[in-house]
């Protein structure tokens, strides 16, 4: 198979054929197309799932730096609480006012920037498991939260601004999915085009060889997770803008989405390998999975189970065609292919 | 301070009178037909307040509840909710009359496993009373007999526990249920389409709230129900499915029913997104934030409780059983005080003051 070649328009193809998502999103595109009576392909309800997406993939464009460096980023939603109980505390101190918004605005998004900072920090002096650290300071960062709004709701829903962000809509497209496209691009150039993004890729891919050809590892790894602080801060004030609220348990599991999405979306644990729109697609497909089964009005009780297997099923297949491009060292369903074989023969 | 002692102390045990006839009232009334409850309820524990044997059992050698250094606790499902933290609120209020009690909360972090141990640590530690919001009324009951086994009596808040412990002070959700229906199926001219947001898959009070509005449409043919999915207690969710329920069934849908005030809220935004103000969305508990959505149309009504009042009457409970030497491991059944329900629609909002917002 390794030694068959063609032309260019069908290595093209092929490559696509090889995106594994790409080819379980057709499907089901097509699927949900047929079965709903065309509902599904509409304008309005590629926006929905747009919308539905929009805070995860707002934290998924930061935490996406952190995943590429080989490290993760559990704190995207407790960035998040923070961000949606400080800037509600504020614009409240404020009287709600549109000044008061960008005043909570600003201060929601330095506690991202100073929590993103200082994992940054750690992660890049200390030896520590990143999954470990965030698992423990995404309890401190809901800790905060708890202290600051009380364990009360915090309600806003006086704050023109406020509202403007979590309600309006532009040529029928709501404002967070705005958001979220500036800061996918953004962050798309950062990781694509600039010495930084480049950096991130070596950083991830060999950490020793990185700093021996003269990276700045340490600031590399400070400013990944300062974006994906800040990014799961930006959510949460957009998540707080839509809810019209800060509550103490805002966001909460949410990172376990975001991480999915990124596994799903191709993205290796281990670093330096995947892509932003790769973490995207991982959204989307998710956001398409639960919007289909909601409009063929599947019972609640069976969506987890068909969006695991579906989730399983695009993995696999990834997994499979990168053994047979690597060779079958890492096929890790070569011995079951090969006794296969040797009971047919 | 000791005339507002003795003032709780006396309707603790008023209270308590009310709960034994209460009790006893239900079981005359079951299947008489109250004018809007259902026939049955679904609460695990049968209410009534009398032993297998007939009588109510005495311990020896009780606490002084004006004098001995006493310990209460009390274990919400996550402490970060709204109403976990009113009903909080309401039990320190009440607790305050009393300067010698010393009360605590603990987080059950939304995990029975978690209420269990923390049970187990409250019986090592010598607690005197707990008051329980049971996250699971199977995964619980073992712990709260062996508290009331240590003799711990065991108030629980809204969902209860399936053994047999000093009390449960519940707000109605069968009966919520069922009123909301019936008051749907009455603004509706018993025609119509209802679309339901429900809450995560297993949570009891979701499940008895669909119980008490599926038996009420039960009563009413002409209205059906569309479609019937989770949002996860959770508004933004609520608003995505919402939108998906109009790309579904567009002008079909003449009403929604969500089982708690956040789901109505998203389905709210989402109707005025969409613009669609002519769907009316129910949500249920009674949040200070539905009450404003109430007021300014986005939400139609939703079935309020006093939750400060309700975590009151609790401590109120658990302190009269304290005082008393009744032995609350004696008792075969649970008794149950429903606190009474109020149908909040924009017409009598006002008359929830700010004081009995939460």
């Amino acid at each position: 198979m390794k030694e068959k070649s063609g032309t260019n328009a069908a290595a093209g193809v092929k490559k696509l054929l090889a995106n594994s998502r790409i080819i379980v999103l057709i499907v089901l595109v097509a699927f949900l197309s047929l079965t709903t009576k065309g509902k599904f392909f509409t304008y309005g309800n590629v926006v929905s799932i747009l919308y539905s997406i929009s805070l995860t993939g707002i934290m998924i464009c930061g935490a996406t730096f952190a995943v590429l460096l080989g490290g993760i980023d559990r704190t995207v939603s407790g960035n998040a609480a923070v961000c949606g109980a400080m800037a509600a505390t504020v614009v409240l101190a404020f009287g709600q006012s549109n000044g008061g918004a960008l005043v909570a605005l600003l201060a929601g998004l330095a506690c991202g920037i100073v929590s993103g900072f200082f994992h940054g920090l750690v992660l890049s002096r200390f030896a520590i498991p990143a999954f470990l650290l965030t698992l423990a300071t995404n309890e401190v960062l809901y800790g905060i939260v708890q202290f600051i709004t009380g364990n009360q709701l915090i309600n806003v829903m006086r704050c023109d601004l406020m509202n403007w962000i979590g309600e309006s809509r532009l040529l029928g497209i709501p404002i967070p999915v705005y958001i979220l496209a500036v800061c996918f691009v953004v962050c798309y150039f950062v990781l694509n085009h600039t010495v930084y993004g480049r950096y991130v890729y070596a950083t991830g891919g060999n950490r020793q060889a990185s700093e021996l050809s003269g990276i700045p590892t340490r600031r590399v790894i400070i400013i990944a997770y300062t974006i994906s602080g800040f990014m799961g801060a930006l959510s949460g004030f957009v998540m707080s803008c839509m809810n019209k609220q800060a509550s103490a348990s805002q966001a909460q599991g949410y990172e376990n989405d975001v991480l999915a999405a990124i596994v799903i979306g191709g993205v290796s644990m281990r670093g330096g390998s995947g892509s932003l729109q790769g973490a995207m697609l991982g959204a989307v497909l998710i956001g398409v999975i639960t919007n289909g089964l909601q409009l063929l009005g599947v019972p609640s009780i069976y969506h987890n189970l068909v969006k695991g297997v579906i989730i399983i099923v695009a993995i696999a297949w990834d997994m499979l065609s990168a053994a047979r491009k690597s060779g079958t060292a890492t096929n890790p369903f070569a011995g079951l292919f090969k006794s296969k074989k040797k009971v047919t023969a | 301070m000791k005339l507002k002692r003795l003032i709780s102390v006396m309707t603790a045990a008023v209270l308590a009178f009310s709960v034994v006839s209460c009790g006893a009232a239900n079981q005359q009334n079951s299947g008489g037909g109250g004018s809007q409850a259902p026939a049955e309820t679904s609460t695990a524990a049968p209410s009534g307040g009398e032993t297998a044997s007939g009588g109510i059992g005495f311990k020896e050698g009780g606490k002084n509840p004006y004098t001995d250094p006493l310990k209460i606790a009390w274990i919400p499902t996550a402490a970060s909710e709204a109403n976990g933290t009113a009903w909080g609120k309401g039990i320190a209020q009440e607790l305050e009359y009393w300067s010698n009690v010393e009360f605590n909360i603990f987080d059950g972090e939304k995990s029975a496993e978690k209420q269990t141990e923390i049970i187990a640590d409250l019986i090592a530690q010598g607690y005197d009373g707990i008051v329980l919001q049971a996250w699971n009324s199977d995964a619980c009951a073992q712990a709260v007999k062996d508290a009331e086994a240590a003799g711990i009596p065991v108030v629980c808040i809204n969902i209860d526990v399936n053994t047999p412990h000093a009390g449960l002070v519940a707000m109605t959700d069968v009966e919520a249920g069922y009123a909301i229906g019936e008051r749907i199926a009455a603004d509706l001219g018993g025609e119509g389409n209802v679309v339901i947001i429900e809450a995560t898959p297993g949570a009891a009070r979701g499940e008895n709230l669909q119980t008490g509005f599926k038996q009420a449409m039960e009563n009413h043919p002409g209205i059906n129900i569309l479609d019937s999915q989770t949002a996860e207690w959770n508004m933004e969710k609520a608003n995505t499915l919402m939108q998906n329920y109009l790309t579904t069934h567009g002008d079909q849908i003449n009403a929604v029913f969500a089982h708690n005030d956040q789901m109505a809220e998203g389905a709210g935004e989402a109707c005025k997104n969409a613009g669609r103000d002519d769907i009316m969305i129910w949500g249920a508990n009674g949040e200070t934030k539905a009450l404003e959505y109430i007021e300014d149309g986005t939400i139609t009504g939703t079935v309020y409780t006093n939750c400060y009042n309700q975590g009151a009457t609790a401590a109120r409970l658990l302190m009269m059983y304290i005082g008393s030497n009744i032995d609350t491991s004696s008792f075969s059944k649970t008794p149950v005080i429903k606190m009474p329900p109020m149908t909040v629609d924009k017409d009598n909002v006002g008359s929830i003051t700010p004081d009995m917002r939460w």
